[in-house]
């Protein structure tokens, strides 16, 4: 004998759609945390105005991390109060209209949410990944390893300045955003500052920012190729014109002292 | 259905049943009580921030939940119908549904039984002999006790819902490949597809975790509703599943 009915499957299977319809339109309302986002292009110009770095965060509206950072950490007074004050504050929405797949691989993100600092002329400072406590996230933010790279110049405006200096420009060429911050710490002992504030003007290049294009198929233009695999030091002219190249590899790329001494040789060369 | 429930939980809760029970109880304690008891003591100037109840439940249970879950819950209608006792429980006026509601009872009430003599009973002990103060806050314990159950009763969805279609120990199998599976695509989804809003749902509905994160909502003075209503769509969603499976079950063919 079989008995078989159907009441109780339509009964559950029209819970879960009621359920799970309700939870995904909850999970799709954006948080607030009270702070005024502005667009990444918004806070890039206005950053330039008041020489503010910019504080980008890149989410999506699914993300539940995302929103637990909205709403956990974002939203505290402190924090809030330290972002608004010290940055210029950008959100970008990876699903958000008009967002394609060049301003992703633009921006270089692998996971949400992503948190990037860029300084007031758009060079990427530091960048951190994945949900952090209020704790956490101060200390991130107020942490001022490579905070130097703050005052230091776009491409262009390095070789503009290098022309009224006399001095060469020095860029520090990275292949991609995540070699930055370890890049970043090669170069933040305070001899290497000095070495760097009196002989070079500095500046960064990040092979994978296509914003930075313009500026390198002018330096192409000069017959040098450019850029490389790896991260180098590359020396030059007001010109544009290469004049050195140190590559970051084997032991340059992780001692700071014998890159410095590198770096001595190849300023003193110069002159 | 009273008397066939009773008569359920007889033959679940044989000789062997009851000493693994016991042993799996064991566990529980050994997590909740050991590490309370041999942390080093800290001097009262220190100030050390005192055991959560609601944690310490919350690591036992979910450390122990895959464990009774597979032994109560896997092959519960496979079993059956291979031994025939399906069959001869059709023959009366039974219905198929109230079959696998009885069936469903039973196995929750078990798990959540052990869990709970697993998870709660050490507490008086590590709140008596314990090295650290004691801290219980309602909310928190609310929130992973309701956070548990609705977990346990997930797991149980789906395994009754396998077990319509697997011979017993393939259960167990496709249980634990499909929890090895849940890391896996976590992995996945983090490396390849994290821009992506449908793979990030389709791994909500194929790996519910939704009450587990309930609770850490809870903890962190979140908004815990979105979680509850996955959480319970999720469950419903397997269940009416399961009840839909088990009409298909052929008991004519399959006993001995």
């Amino acid at each position: 004998m079989t008995q078989r009915s159907h009441k109780s499957t339509i009964v559950l299977a029209a819970l879960a759609v009621g359920a799970i319809g309700a939870g995904l339109v909850l999970d799709l309302l954006p948080a607030s945390n009270g702070i005024h986002w502005l667009t990444l292009p918004e806070a890039l110009t206005r950053a330039k105005e008041s020489g503010k770095p910019v504080f980008l965060d890149v989410s999506a509206s699914w993300c539940r991390p995302c929103k637990k950072m909205d709403q956990t950490v974002l939203s505290e007074d402190s924090i809030k109060s330290l972002l608004e004050s010290a940055f210029v504050v950008a959100r970008f929405n990876i699903d958000g209209a008009g967002v394609t797949e060049a301003d992703k691989r633009h921006l270089d993100v692998e996971k949400l949410p992503s948190f990037v600092i860029f300084t007031a002329e758009g060079l990427e400072w530091k960048r951190s990944t994945g949900y952090m406590e209020a704790r956490n996230f101060s200390s991130w933010i107020r942490d001022s390893e490579g905070a130097f790279v703050l005052s230091w110049p776009s491409l262009p405006e390095a070789l503009a300045k290098a022309g009224e200096r006399k001095l060469p420009v020095m860029v520090v060429w990275v292949p991609r955003r995540s070699l930055l911050e370890p890049t970043y710490r090669l170069l933040a002992g305070e001899s290497m500052q000095q070495l760097l504030a009196s002989s070079v003007v500095p500046t960064v290049v990040v092979a994978a920012d296509s914003s930075q294009e313009p500026a390198l198929r002018k330096l192409r233009g000069t017959g040098k190729t450019f850029g490389s695999d790896e991260r180098s030091l590359v020396f030059l002219s007001p010109e544009g014109a290469e004049l050195r190249r140190l590559r970051l590899s084997g032991m340059l790329g992780f001692d700071g002292e014998r890159l410095l001494d590198s770096v001595r040789a190849v300023v003193q060369s110069i002159e | 259905m009273t008397k066939l429930t009773l008569a359920e939980f007889r033959r679940v809760w044989s000789l062997p049943t009851i000493i693994l029970g016991a042993l799996i109880v064991l566990m529980g304690w050994s997590i909740a009580i050991l590490p309370a008891l041999l942390v080093p003591e800290t001097p009262p100037e220190a100030q050390a921030a005192p055991l959560k109840a609601a944690m310490i439940v919350y690591q036992v249970e979910n450390g122990l939940l895959l464990l009774v879950t597979l032994f109560f819950a896997a092959g519960i209608v496979g079993y059956d119908t291979k031994s025939g006792w399906l069959r001869t429980l059709l023959s009366r006026p039974l219905t198929r549904q109230t079959y696998l509601a009885v069936k469903i009872i039973v196995v929750s009430v078990s798990i959540i039984l052990v869990l709970v003599i697993a998870s709660m009973i050490p507490l008086p002990v590590i709140a008596i002999w314990g090295k650290q103060k004691l801290e219980f806050q309602a909310t928190e314990f609310a929130a992973v006790s309701v956070g548990m159950v609705g977990q346990c009763l997930t797991y149980v969805a789906i395994c009754t819902l396998l077990s319509c279609f697997l011979p017993g120990f393939f259960n167990v199998l496709f249980f634990l490949a499909w929890q090895i599976a849940s890391g896996l695509i976590d992995f996945v989804l983090n490396r390849y597809l994290w821009d992506s809003r449908s793979a990030y749902f389709l791994k909500e509905i194929l790996f519910p975790t939704r009450f587990t994160e309930g609770i850490e909502s809870v903890m962190t003075h979140n908004n815990v509703v979105p979680d509850l209503l996955w959480g319970v769509g999720l469950m419903a969603m397997y269940f009416a599943l399961s009840f839909w499976a088990i009409n298909g079950i052929q008991v004519d063919k399959t006993s001995e």
